[in-house]
């Protein structure tokens, strides 16, 4: 384990934070482009994710993406255009249920994929009590940030 | 035994997301109140770094300015003519070697520059009041193990 020499000394945390948060979209993206799934779009991720997990209403799941609801509605057809889910209307009560299709779930488990071997490369590189430290910090970051737009709300994203 | 706390079990790509924008924010806020709220993306980050604390910045290379950004040279360009456009820098060609553009803040620049650091400095106060200083080494150690992570892949 080796602790990097830029840690403590030149770089300012918003300049960290900046260079270290496309981290985990460059390796989802790898591994999407290995599969032939560069068509995602962007951000879908965490949906894909609510959708495996089969979590929440469809309210629940707006609210958890932190988008609008026009965006999401968007974010949908584009993944019903693209193959990555499908959308079907109760015709009794209009109630919307979204499902994974098979590309989906690729997608879903290249997601995953590209999320693990960030975790497993930063577990690699830090000791258990930086491996603390980074996740009670960037919570305190959430925390911080949440105070500067309202009360504090903590999203059940799916594990 | 009391509980875990909730960020223990919560997937890292979680918090980064809820905490990535934290100084965006800030910042976002404090221009805002200075009535500098036209500074485009990322370019704080210039502002900041030209940003010496004096009251007669000096020019610095404007290829030097954005090269920390990562920014295409078209993008990087693009910036540093928005901020000279709305009059947060001022522009010459290097006296030295004329081909070469030298870049510095204006007062407009300096007033922008001045709230930027106050509200990294707000955050950086909150943080150091939730977080001990061994986490927060956490938080820098696992931050720029990210970006050597990134580094591989750029290479």
């Amino acid at each position: 384990m080796t602790t990097p020499s830029i840690a403590d000394t030149y770089f300012s945390i918003p300049e960290l934070m900046r260079v270290a948060r496309g981290s985990y979209k460059r390796a989802v993206d790898i591994q999407l482009a290995a599969g032939g799934l560069e068509d995602l779009p962007t951000g879908s991720g965490y949906l894909l994710a609510y959708l495996v997990s089969d979590e929440g209403s469809i309210a629940e799941k707006i609210d958890g993406l932190g988008i609008k609801q026009r965006e999401f509605r968007q974010l949908i057809d584009t993944l019903v255009l693209r193959g990555y889910i499908t959308r079907e209307t109760d015709p009794a009560n209009g109630a919307v249920s979204l499902a994974l299709t098979e590309r989906g779930r690729a997608a879903s488990e290249a997601t995953a994929a590209g999320v693990s071997f960030v975790d497993q490369e930063l577990e690699r590189r830090l000791s258990e009590a930086e491996m603390a430290g980074l996740r009670r910090g960037l919570a305190a970051l959430g925390e911080i940030k949440q105070s500067l737009a309202g009360p504090v709300l903590r999203r059940g994203l799916p594990q | 035994m009391a509980d875990r706390p909730w960020y223990e079990d919560a997937p890292v790509p979680q918090l980064m997301r809820e905490a990535r924008d934290v100084y965006r924010h800030a910042v976002a806020s404090a221009l805002a109140g200075v009535g500098c709220d036209d500074v485009p993306r990322n370019g704080a980050f210039i502002l900041a770094d030209l940003d010496q604390g004096g009251s007669d910045p000096r020019f610095s290379s404007q290829a030097e300015v954005v090269t920390s950004l990562g920014l295409s040279k078209q993008a990087a360009s693009q910036l540093i003519d928005t901020l000279v456009l709305r009059e947060y820098l001022e522009r010459r060609n290097d006296p030295v070697d004329r081909r070469r553009m030298e870049v510095r803040l204006t007062d407009r620049g300096r007033t922008a520059a001045i709230a930027i650091r106050m509200a990294i400095d707000g955050v950086e106060a909150k943080l150091g009041q939730l977080i001990s200083p061994d986490e927060l080494h956490g938080l820098r150690a696992g931050l720029a193990a990210y970006r050597t992570i990134r580094e591989r892949w750029d290479a």
